[in-house]
């Protein structure tokens, strides 16, 4: 079997480690016996493998298996899993954006109503007359209710409270109602 | 296929997979750091390091080279990142370390270490990757395709890389009047 130099100069760690078929062998050791160049390189290389390492000894190689598992898997558990909260938390937080978005668009009332504040302020108004509204006030106001989804029209309050059972009271009864009451010491309505 | 089989246990949450791909490679894995950075102590922490770095990149390993190539690659990275941030410290140890094992012994003995020394040294004074190239393959017996997967480079560069560190070496050597 005949190598060329450069293959006989590649299978240096093969023959250092002892893993060269015997033809294989006997061949390279041919070469090397006729070549000074690979007999230089051959015997920098086996001094360069015979350089012992130190052996730390079998407690470290008996121990660090089991330290690697153990730092590795403390590891696991320390580790924060923001993937995994990303994953689980973003179809929970595009439904919440969706459920505020509906609940902002739905029932959002539309503008302030555009009135004289004494009027408005539950504070400082005790009952409404006509004469607190003026022409232009009431024009504004019923413009601004009729497109307000929540507005209900007078017939309605009558139908839906007990408004409609005193509109039915006549006067006599209406005083003797508010007579039991006083009586009491009952305040309602 | 047997590391693969490992690590895809271990992927599949089995940690003693952990346990049998260390003992495996633990011995391999000093040795090529220790040739690297020639320090005993911090071999043994940067054999751990690299352990660690190993599994906790494990998702990364595309399986398109070997196990082994890959392991070698993190072994070289963590033990280059350590010479770099120690780089006056460890010409300090090993010349430490050299005269006071050279007293102990006798004559003959003395000289032939002195020998071995002068190799070692000459071999940690060859420029990082001309020093890898001859570790990777002379050391640790890997091919040139294998050391070029270790070393990120193509197999012309590893040869160019092992050669010229092979004639560094040479002429370390003759420098100091050793023969080789």
């Amino acid at each position: 079997m005949n190598f060329r130099h450069d293959e006989i100069r590649e299978r240096f760690p093969e023959y250092l480690k002892s893993s060269l078929s015997d033809e294989m062998k006997k061949a390279f050791e041919l070469h090397v016996r006729d070549c000074a160049a690979c007999r230089s390189e051959l015997s920098i290389m086996s001094g360069l493998v015979s350089i012992d390492v130190p052996d730390p000894g079998n407690l470290y190689w008996a121990t660090l298996p089991r330290k690697v598992e153990a730092l590795v898997n403390g590891e696991k558990k320390q580790r924060f899993p923001v993937k995994s909260l990303l994953i689980k938390f973003i179809p929970a937080a595009a439904a919440f954006a969706i459920l505020l978005v509906l609940l902002i668009t739905g029932t959002g009332r539309d503008g302030v109503y555009d009135l004289n504040t004494s009027v408005n302020d539950p504070f400082t108004v005790t009952y409404l007359e006509d004469g607190d509204l003026t022409d232009e006030d009431i024009y504004v106001l019923a413009e601004k209710t009729a497109g307000d989804s929540l507005y209900m029209e007078p017939e309605d309050i009558l139908d839906y409270s007990y408004h409609g059972e005193f509109a039915s009271l006549s006067s006599g009864e209406m005083e003797s109602l508010y007579e039991a009451l006083k009586t009491e010491q009952t305040k309602g309505g | 296929m047997e590391d693969i089989r490992l690590v895809e246990r271990y992927c599949n949450g089995e940690s003693g997979a952990i346990e049998e791909l260390v003992l495996k490679y633990q011995k391999q894995v000093y040795a090529f750091i220790y040739r690297i950075i020639n320090d005993p102590e911090e071999a043994k922490d940067l054999t751990q390091k690299t352990f660690l770095k190993l599994f906790k990149a494990i998702g990364s390993f595309r399986k398109e080279s070997s196990f082994k190539t890959w392991l070698y690659q993190i072994a070289m990275n963590t033990s280059l990142s350590y010479i770099g941030q120690n780089r006056d410290r460890t010409t300090e140890t090993e010349l430490q370390g050299t005269i006071i094992e050279s007293q102990a012994g006798a004559l003959s003995l003395v000289m032939e270490k002195e020998r071995m020394d002068y190799l070692k040294k000459a071999l940690s004074e060859l420029p990082e990757r001309q020093k890898l190239a001859v570790i990777l393959r002379a050391y640790e017996g890997l091919s040139c395709k294998e050391t070029a997967g270790v070393m990120g480079c193509s197999e012309g560069t590893v040869k160019a890389h092992y050669h010229a560190a092979v004639k560094g070496l040479r002429n370390i050597l003759k420098e100091r009047g050793y023969e080789f």
